[in-house]
């Protein structure tokens, strides 16, 4: 899932990184105080999960929770999944610090994707909390695989999709799951703030 | 507002206590490395003492022209073997990590005619850096990863919350 340096052209990286840092900004800024240890914690998630890796396939691969992300954190959750990446590149050397641009693209479009499910509300909650995790880790992994093709890579990385599929399946389960627990113990968080933030003027809790 | 600003200062206290509390290493059995040289390829077997191999360790590796950049990353397979194929003379550093709490850092010298040389002195272990553990270990690192996070966190709630009381006097 996270792309190392030397394998997207440097233009195309320092573009999207641009492109990031901008929309690090679009969608982070006016974070009321209420989101901001909400989008803390998450991030917190975000750079942990990536470690807890699982055989599949002859390979392994690792959770990305990035449904969940969208599901808690709307479209706050790009500049979460840009410092998780960040936070990973630079102490675990997961990814790479050129491509930082593209890998967080990649993941924040899937946590936005998923946000945008969670939305639907035609769809059963639940339904919607399996289908968010799934979209997660397939909207990111399906953009890789364009960007290698693009870059010239063969048609061969096409069986990427296959082994994130997988993933994707542990994913909704595990966003589901969350989802289920979240109803139980603290179902405001699965209200998301930021749905109604658009004229808000939050002066504090107190 | 008193909740969250009390529950980021139990959290930053926390985090603090725990980085300085494991700052002092985790110290256990020594890694030991051997390399040879197959037709231009180095192979480096990673092993526990006494010869437990390192299976599935983290492996990083520094070309002698960017120290700072990895050159390739990788595991090592089951025989705790990992193979690379040098592009330029020089000294490359092999850093071999277990991520629990194991770690070698050793320099391997790649000369203009050594394309078979299993040589016992292929490698020159770098001494300074050979205790086990020396490095910091996948524990420390996620440590050290949430407690950036949460500061960064903890700054940008103190400056909007800052914001905000500015804003009520305002209209105040």
């Amino acid at each position: 899932m996270h792309i190392s340096d030397g394998i997207i052209s440097t233009p195309v990286c320092l573009t999207a990184t641009a492109a990031a840092i901008g929309l690090v900004y679009l969608t982070g800024r006016r974070a009321t105080t209420e989101e901001i240890p909400r989008m803390g914690i998450t991030g917190a998630a975000l750079f942990v999960a990536s470690l807890i890796h699982f055989p599949v396939a002859g390979t392994s691969i690792h959770l990305g929770l990035f449904g969940i992300a969208g599901i808690i954190l709307g479209r706050r959750s790009f500049p979460v999944v840009f410092t998780a990446l960040l936070f990973q590149a630079l102490i675990f050397q997961h990814g790479g610090l050129l491509t930082l641009g593209v890998n967080a693209i990649n993941m924040g479009t899937g946590a936005f994707m998923a946000w945008i499910i969670w939305r639907i509300t035609a769809i059963p909650e639940y339904a919607r909390a399996a289908l968010a995790g799934f979209t997660g880790i397939i909207v990111p992994a399906l953009l890789m695989i364009a960007e290698f093709r693009i870059t010239g890579y063969g048609s061969a990385v096409a069986v990427i999709a296959l082994i994130y599929i997988i993933a994707a399946l542990i994913e909704g389960g595990i966003t589901l799951s969350a989802v289920v627990f979240f109803r139980k113990v603290k179902p405001d968080i699965l209200a998301n703030p930021v749905l109604n933030c658009k004229h808000e003027k939050v002066y504090g809790d107190d | 507002m008193k909740k969250y600003t009390e529950m980021i200062k139990r959290a930053a206290f926390l985090t603090l206590l725990i980085v300085v509390g494991f700052s002092a290493g985790v110290f256990a059995h020594g890694v030991n490395t051997e390399t040879s040289f197959h037709a231009g390829v180095a192979v480096v077997r990673s092993t526990y003492s006494p010869e437990q191999p390192l299976a599935d360790a983290l492996v990083t590796i520094y070309s002698p022209g960017d120290r700072i950049n990895a050159w390739q990353t990788g595991r090592t397979d089951k025989t705790g073997h990992f193979a690379f194929l040098p592009d330029i003379d020089g000294e490359w550093i092999f850093f071999v990590d277990d991520q629990k709490g194991h770690s070698k850092k050793t320099a391997i010298i790649i000369e203009p005619d050594k394309t078979e040389s299993p040589e016992p002195d292929a490698t020159d272990d770098m001494a300074e850096h050979d205790t086990p553990g020396s490095g910091p270990g996948t524990f420390h690192r996620i440590i050290l990863g949430l407690a950036l996070i949460f500061g960064i966190t903890g700054i940008f709630y103190g400056f909007r919350s800052r914001q905000s009381r500015k804003q009520i006097h305002k209209d105040i």
